[in-house]
């Protein structure tokens, strides 16, 4: 009991310096928080817009452009939050640089010091999640799916799957730094295939028919699309069903990190002293 | 009582050879060339309760590999370890809060935040009370002359101050073992003095069994109670200070001079100083020469009768100049 309140304590500073070190970084926060949300905002809205405005319909694939619009401030704002990136890049640099061994002769294991870290990080990341759910709810005149109160902790509930999804999918991509000598081919492919696959790029409605049982089911989906659809349409079902894949999801993914990271750390040694 | 047992440890490494040429790349892709390189051979060893041990040894002598392999990040190929009755193999939580690992070139701080930031987060991931954690964290930034650095974020740090936070974080718990590998590599004299002073107060007043790899003799004179040299893999000397020092006290080293000018290679070779047997080397204006302390009277009798102008000083062996002739032995 005693080991389980002083590793709940250890998470708890971790996420608490995570948010600091967020803080701390005023660029990092202007690139993230603004540009990184409003520039890919700004560019889906003028390409929908032309869109919408060239099919003369008020609808395309039963969403009307203030919903397609809000699903992607929704699914930027959520790729934002669930961004693998860092868990990567950290894995990567403290392999690299030989750190890794210091974090590693810690009472607190170095794969949940990762995961309180990228919980706590994302915590700041909650902002622009939160700000886009404020004005969604103001456009449609406190009329949104969230207003539910029942059905609001349901999305909290996705939401927090999500990240550890997020995390579980990313760690295990991380640990193939061990393999590599430069992750830059590793964060490459998270971006790419998270863009995607997660739904930034095109809404789940819009994919190809052919793709869709496999899109559908991907686990990236279950990180982004998914918190952003139900966000934006009240579907019990999906969202009951998001919870239980990501879950499953984090699961599976956890249990495969779990023993590659025992396999990689048994034999791993950083050169010289 | 033993707090670390080393019984029997060698180490082996399986290293991967890079063909040269592009030719060569492309064929490591489908048939790596490996080589194993046995790093440690049969080490065995004890450091006592409140002893401080000093582990010395050439670049890739196997130092660092020991000090891994007793906090668990690697495993010995032969042999077991035990630290505080622990196998440290197995990762136990147990070991972590009971040991200290201090690697002078790496850093667990975290690097954007202040010091302080970084010693309040050991009291959480030790579980240290508030109770205990005062007096001890007054008690370590006093000693390790931290007070005016503890707000500073530690990217911003010398390297010295750097090195002392970090041993500052990893002794606020106490820890009954302490790792030491290279703690005080590039530290100014200042640094290094406050660091080593400390370090041995610290073993002495809490009985902590500290485990000091180093290549600087400075820190092992100061700070161990025994040393123990490692060459090739094997342990060459296990012993006290003391002992070591009487062994090689068994060589002396005589300068010479010619007043303000350096011998000549004529002189050398006249004096019979070439065909000798003996190390010589050049130091200044004058030429040392390092040979067993019985053949001393003779040679400076020797070089007495050769000239009655040359300036001749005899000393005996540094601690420093003992290991590296040692080593060099090899």
């Amino acid at each position: 009991m005693g080991t389980l309140i002083q590793s709940t304590k250890s998470a708890w500073l971790y996420a608490r310096v995570a948010v600091s070190l967020v803080i701390a970084d005023r660029g990092l926060l202007l690139t993230d928080l603004i540009l990184a949300t409003a520039t890919p905002f700004l560019a889906q809205a003028v390409v929908w817009t032309f869109i919408y405005n060239q099919s003369g319909n008020g609808s395309i694939q039963g969403l009307a452009l203030s919903g397609t619009l809000f699903y992607f401030a929704f699914a930027i704002v959520m790729g934002r939050m669930n961004n693998g990136y860092g868990i990567i890049e950290g894995i990567s640099d403290a392999l690299y640089s030989g750190r890794l061994e210091v974090l590693l002769i810690r009472p607190f294991s170095y794969p949940m010091q990762k995961l309180a870290d990228f919980i706590g990080g994302s915590f700041v990341y909650m902002l622009p999640v939160s700000a886009v759910m404020i004005v969604h709810a103001i456009w449609l005149k406190g009329e949104v799916p969230l207003s539910d109160p029942l059905y609001f902790l349901g999305v909290m509930l996705l939401i927090f799957t999500s990240q550890i999804l997020c995390f579980t999918i990313s760690f295990l991509i991380g640990l193939l730094s061990f393999k590599t000598v430069r992750a830059d081919l590793v964060l490459a492919l998270q971006s790419v295939t998270s863009a995607f696959f997660g739904g930034i790029l095109l809404p789940p409605e819009f994919w190809p028919q052919t793709l869709r049982p496999i899109m559908e089911f991907n686990p990236y989906r279950f990180m982004i699309a998914a918190p952003a659809e139900v966000c934006v349409t009240k579907d019990w079902q999906l969202l009951f069903a998001s919870i239980g894949y990501s879950s499953c999801y984090s699961v599976l993914f956890a249990g495969f990190s779990w023993l590659l990271w025992k396999k990689l750390t048994k034999n791993y040694s950083s050169v010289g002293g | 009582m033993n707090v670390i047992k080393i019984n029997h440890v060698s180490k082996k490494y399986a290293t991967k050879i890079a063909r040269p040429g592009f030719g060569g790349k492309m064929l490591d892709l489908v048939s790596p060339l490996r080589s194993e390189v046995e790093v440690l051979k049969d080490i065995q060893l004890e450091v006592a309760k409140g002893e401080c041990l000093g582990f010395l040894g050439p670049n890739g002598a196997g130092k660092s590999t020991l000090t891994k392999i007793l906090c668990g990040l690697q495993r010995p190929t032969e042999g077991s370890v035990e630290v505080l009755g622990l196998n440290p193999e197995k990762k136990e939580k147990a070991l972590y809060q009971n040991i200290g690992v201090v690697f002078g070139h790496k850093s667990s701080l975290w690097w954007d935040l202040p010091v302080i930031e970084s010693l309040k987060c050991a009291k959480v991931v030790y579980g240290i009370s508030d109770k205990d954690f005062d007096p001890i964290f007054k008690e370590l930034t006093e000693s390790l002359n931290l007070t005016g650095i503890l707000n500073r974020p530690v990217r911003l740090l010398s390297l010295g101050e750097r090195v002392k936070a970090e041993l500052a974080a990893n002794m606020l718990h106490k820890p009954k073992v302490l790792l030491l590998d290279e703690p005080t590599i590039g530290l100014d004299v200042v640094s290094k003095a406050q660091l080593r002073q400390h370090i041995r107060r610290w073993a002495k007043t809490y009985g902590t069994a500290v485990f000091l790899t180093s290549h600087d003799v400075g820190d092992i004179e100061s700070c161990c109670d025994r040393i123990v040299l490692i060459d090739d893999g094997r342990i060459a000397f296990n012993g006290s200070i003391n002992n070591f020092k009487s062994e090689i006290d068994h060589v002396c080293i005589v300068t010479v001079a010619h007043g303000s000018r350096p011998l000549s290679l004529e002189e050398i070779t006249q004096i019979g100083l070439m065909s000798s047997g003996h190390e010589i080397n050049e130091k200044g204006i004058g030429i040392e020469i390092t040979l067993p302390v019985d053949l001393k009277s003779n040679l400076l009798a020797e070089l007495a009768r050769f000239s009655s102008e040359l300036h001749l000083t005899t000393r005996g062996s540094t601690l420093e100049e003992g290991l590296a002739r040692r080593f060099v032995k090899k």
